[in-house]
């Protein structure tokens, strides 16, 4: 597990709740249900938990496909935190990492048929934060409770 | 989950024939646990006599683009059998979504079945 966050992310991970999954959308969904009570009982906007889910399914659904390979082998690993001013989650696959920046804009006329960039796009458009780690098999994701839609 | 909001709520496939065309009402939200299954059963769909497929998306309330995959297949499937895809009337954060990832340029959008159904390609006989 790592014992640091990056840089904007004030969060002591010790404080980060932490699930391990197997590598499939289906296990996925079973941290996703715990950060969204969570979200509930802290009373965020339907619209935020709505941003949240769709930043935390993009991560989830890149690290089983892109970064797993969907290899079943593999896990996820999911860590957060929920209070009353912000979430951060993490995402953690067992992959060799990609580079966030070489992804081609999947906007562009040329890419849209591409399977490839919404779900990083969306990631950046709902989030008020997203950092990837060094390796780029780590992506963290910070949203302030009270942040407007986009 | 317990939350019975709108990006929590339960996908329902409502599936109607008429002739050459499926009419297909997603329901809930399209959360990336249950599309692979929702994919399976819209690409089921679409063959030689069913090339074309209208899918309304007014009771949507969720989909990421793993979701958008599965409705872009089905334009692919369609086309590859001389047909084609629609989608019908995405609201809220689902018809922003859509437009964000500039999705509208690729799969028509209408306002209104019956405007969907009137864009479609004769059926070859």
């Amino acid at each position: 597990m790592a014992d640091s966050t990056p840089d904007g992310f004030d969060v002591n991970p010790a404080d980060m709740t932490a699930m391990v999954v197997p590598n499939n959308l289906r296990a996925a969904k079973a941290p996703e249900d715990r950060i969204l009570a969570a979200l509930e009982r802290n009373g965020y906007s339907a619209d935020t938990i709505f941003a949240i889910k769709l930043a935390l399914e993009e991560a989830m659904t890149n690290a089983v496909k892109h970064g797993n390979c969907n290899d079943p082998s593999k896990h996820i690993t999911v860590r957060y935190i929920v209070n009353d001013r912000y979430t951060v989650v993490m995402v953690r696959d067992e992959g060799a990492g990609f580079c966030p920046a070489a992804v081609p804009d999947p906007t562009h006329s040329e890419n849209l048929e591409r399977p490839f960039g919404r779900g990083i796009m969306l990631m950046n458009s709902y989030m008020t934060r997203v950092c990837y780690g060094d390796n780029g098999n780590e992506v963290w994701l910070l949203k302030n409770k009270n942040e407007p839609s986009p | 989950m317990t939350s019975t909001a709108g990006y929590g709520a339960p996908l329902q496939i409502t599936v109607r024939r008429d002739g050459p065309v499926h009419f297909v009402s997603l329901t809930g939200a399209a959360s990336m646990y249950v599309v692979e299954n929702m994919q399976s059963q819209i690409l089921s769909l679409i063959d030689d006599a069913t090339p074309n497929m209208i899918i309304d998306l007014s009771g949507l309330t969720y989909i990421s683009s793993i979701g958008i995959g599965a409705l872009l297949a089905a334009d692919v499937r369609s086309q590859n059998v001389r047909g084609a895809a629609r989608l019908v009337n995405p609201t809220g954060e689902v018809a922003r979504i859509l437009t964000l990832t500039n999705i509208d340029t690729i799969v028509e959008i209408h306002a209104t079945i019956d405007d969907a159904l009137g864009s479609l390609p004769p059926v070859a006989d």
